[in-house]
């Protein structure tokens, strides 16, 4: 009787995401950000093989250089090939943007099961602290733990995972409190069955749709705040690319190369546009009452 | 009503506690010696034990906090290391520029996104809508300061016809004030005003699509008196709420928009204070950004129970 339960139980899972999978695929600005994100992965993958020069090699006598054939994007103040640096700051943003965005997943999530299975003074004492991370604005936030973590790329991770934490525990928690609600949760119960067994089989796989969405939608919010730390001197620290950074030494030279700022720029934007268009086609896809 | 504005402001206390200990737990966690920040040069064992005694760091951390909170309750908020300064006098100079700021890009943001978001929902799948949804998705992808440097490049540096990085305070020449006020604005405001277009659109769709607005139509009343009357008013109890969190984006914003412009507000000069380690001035700084997120969404759910009054009776 279990095993079989437990067939059909997996072939459900397995159709949803066949469903999902199916939904997303009919949504062609959706399937436009996968491929340009899949691109974009590809490119910070072999940053070493397609970039024609190294992050942070100085041409000598090749400084300020408008876009031409020899450097595509120009060179910036320094003599660095500004294509090159381009390549190789998409490594920094989706790093951040990936990892930040799992820890904040592997920790909030099961604080939100925990809170919202046992409820009482667990539930209490986890949403009370929840709510006092959410009473502060988001890059606030990241700033204040940037302050007490030091500047570097790691550590803006860690600071994104902080603050996007309580916000996953929160809507996980919501869930499930109506889940618990369902009949099949009392049949559960009846069965007797294990704890660990009804939390891993029976409640997170039905907590992970609105996880996901929030994840992937997240993920442009985390590069968009990668990008906004570094900009402000707090994020990745030079020499190391950042698209962020690199926009901020560009400022102060906008009257003299412009190109230098709308580069960096413009990879900032079709990175996060393409999350962007892919969590929205995936948010409609898993669950249209979410929209 | 009263009650509910009771209700909500007595919920006003005990997350401006958790905030409070947040920043102060922040602060002991940075890690160095404050009191060598604070002597720097004049640094001497002895003069370093009055410091410290005098400011009541020798004592046990909670009793530092509960100091720490009734200094910060009676306006004793130190003196930054930068300026030699008060804290509190340096913030309140420079709060009515930030808050301008906030006002008018918040203020671009609903004046450009509800139209927007309203055109969009009565034309659903024309050329219009699919041109103004492309736009707003673009305006949520883009970051402030990137916005903002192609503002810049633009308008001030190309066309000439804004200034760039400088700033007249409102109460020396209104004209000149706005005018360097309007690039930040719209900075700030442009990405608000994509997200909140979107999200009128998508609740004015719903509203419209109710039996109570065939209801107005039938009784012969103008299509523009059921949309601006009938629909708007209940599409927008949504939209309120997202506005209300976008104030926290919108202060985020803010400290890098006034970075970016070079504007005298609280933002850019936390970010001074942070770079600087000035910390009696950052813990300032992000007491007075929280707390004001925390005060606008009180503010907030006002609003609801005058869009909907039904709120008020929960």
């Amino acid at each position: 009787m279990s095993r079989k339960s437990k067939t059909t139980e997996e072939m459900d899972r397995q159709s949803m995401i066949r469903l999902t999978w199916r939904r997303l695929k009919r949504r062609k600005t959706a399937m436009g950000g996968l491929v340009v994100f899949i691109l974009l992965f590809a490119v910070a993958l072999l940053a070493d093989v397609i970039a024609p020069y190294g992050p942070n090699e100085m041409i000598p006598g090749e400084q300020l250089r408008a876009p031409s054939w020899r450097h595509p994007m120009g060179t910036d103040i320094l003599g660095r090939d500004v294509l090159s640096r381009v390549i190789y700051g998409s490594r920094i943003s989706i790093y951040v943007g990936f990892v930040s965005m799992l820890m904040a997943v592997l920790i909030g999530v099961p604080m939100g099961l925990v809170a919202g299975y046992y409820g009482k003074i667990i539930d209490q004492v986890i949403m009370r602290a929840v709510d006092i991370m959410l009473a502060f604005p988001i890059f606030l936030l990241a700033i204040l733990i940037m302050v007490v973590l030091g500047a570097s790329s790691t550590n803006v991770c860690v600071a994104l995972a902080i603050v996007y934490i309580p916000r996953f525990a929160r809507i996980v928690r919501g869930s499930v409190l109506s889940i618990r609600e369902n009949e099949y949760m009392e049949a559960v119960e009846a069965l007797g069955i294990r704890k660990w067994r009804v939390f891993f089989l029976h409640i997170l796989p039905n907590c992970l749709a609105p996880v996901m969405v929030v994840a992937s939608l997240s993920i442009g919010v985390a590069i968009l705040a990668e990008a906004s730390l570094s900009f402000l001197g707090m994020g990745t620290q030079p020499p190391t690319p950042s698209w962020g950074s690199d926009l901020r030494d560009a400022i102060g030279l906008m009257e003299i190369n412009p190109w230098l700022a709308i580069f960096p720029g413009s990879a900032i934007l079709v990175t996060v546009l393409s999350i962007n268009l892919l969590g929205d086609g995936l948010r409609d896809a898993i669950d249209p009452r979410l929209k | 009503m009263s009650r509910f504005v009771l209700k909500r402001a007595a919920f006003l206390i005990p997350t401006f506690l958790g905030i409070t200990l947040v920043v102060f737990m922040a602060m002991q966690m940075i890690p160095g010696d404050p009191i060598l920040a604070l002597l720097q040069d004049n640094y001497t064992e002895e003069l370093a034990q009055q410091l410290r005694v005098k400011l009541g760091l020798d004592r046990p951390v909670p009793v530092q906090y509960v100091m720490w909170l009734k200094r910060l309750v009676t306006g004793d908020w130190g003196t930054s290391i930068l300026s030699k300064r008060p804290v509190l006098e340096e913030i309140l100079h420079r709060l009515p520029v930030t808050l301008e700021l906030l006002v008018l890009a918040l203020t671009a943001a609903l004046v450009i996104a509800v139209p927007v978001g309203v055109i969009s929902a009565i034309r659903p799948n024309t050329f219009l809508d699919y041109s103004a949804m492309t736009l707003t998705i673009l305006g949520i992808s883009l970051p402030e300061f990137f916005l903002g440097a192609l503002l810049l490049l633009v308008f001030s540096l190309n066309l000439q016809w804004l200034p760039a990085t400088s700033f007249v305070p409102i109460s020396e020449n209104l004209w000149q004030n706005l005018r360097h006020m309007l690039l930040p604005a719209l900075t700030l405001g442009l990405p608000r005003a994509a997200l909140i277009a979107r999200l009128v659109r998508n609740s004015m769709l719903e509203v419209t699509r109710q039996d109570y607005i065939d209801a107005a139509r039938a009784k012969g009343l103008s299509e523009f008196l059921v949309i601006n009357k009938h629909a708007l008013k209940n599409a927008l109890i949504p939209t309120v709420t997202v506005v209300g969190l976008q104030i926290g984006y919108l202060i985020g914003g803010a400290i890098i928009v006034e970075s970016l412009f070079a504007l005298p507000g609280i933002g850019s000069f936390g970010i001074d204070a942070i770079l600087q380690r000035d910390y009696p001035m950052v813990q300032a700084f992000a007491i007075v950004a929280s707390s004001g997120f925390l005060l606008s969404n009180v503010l907030v759910d006002l609003v609801y129970t005058v869009l909907d009054p039904r709120i008020r009776l929960e």
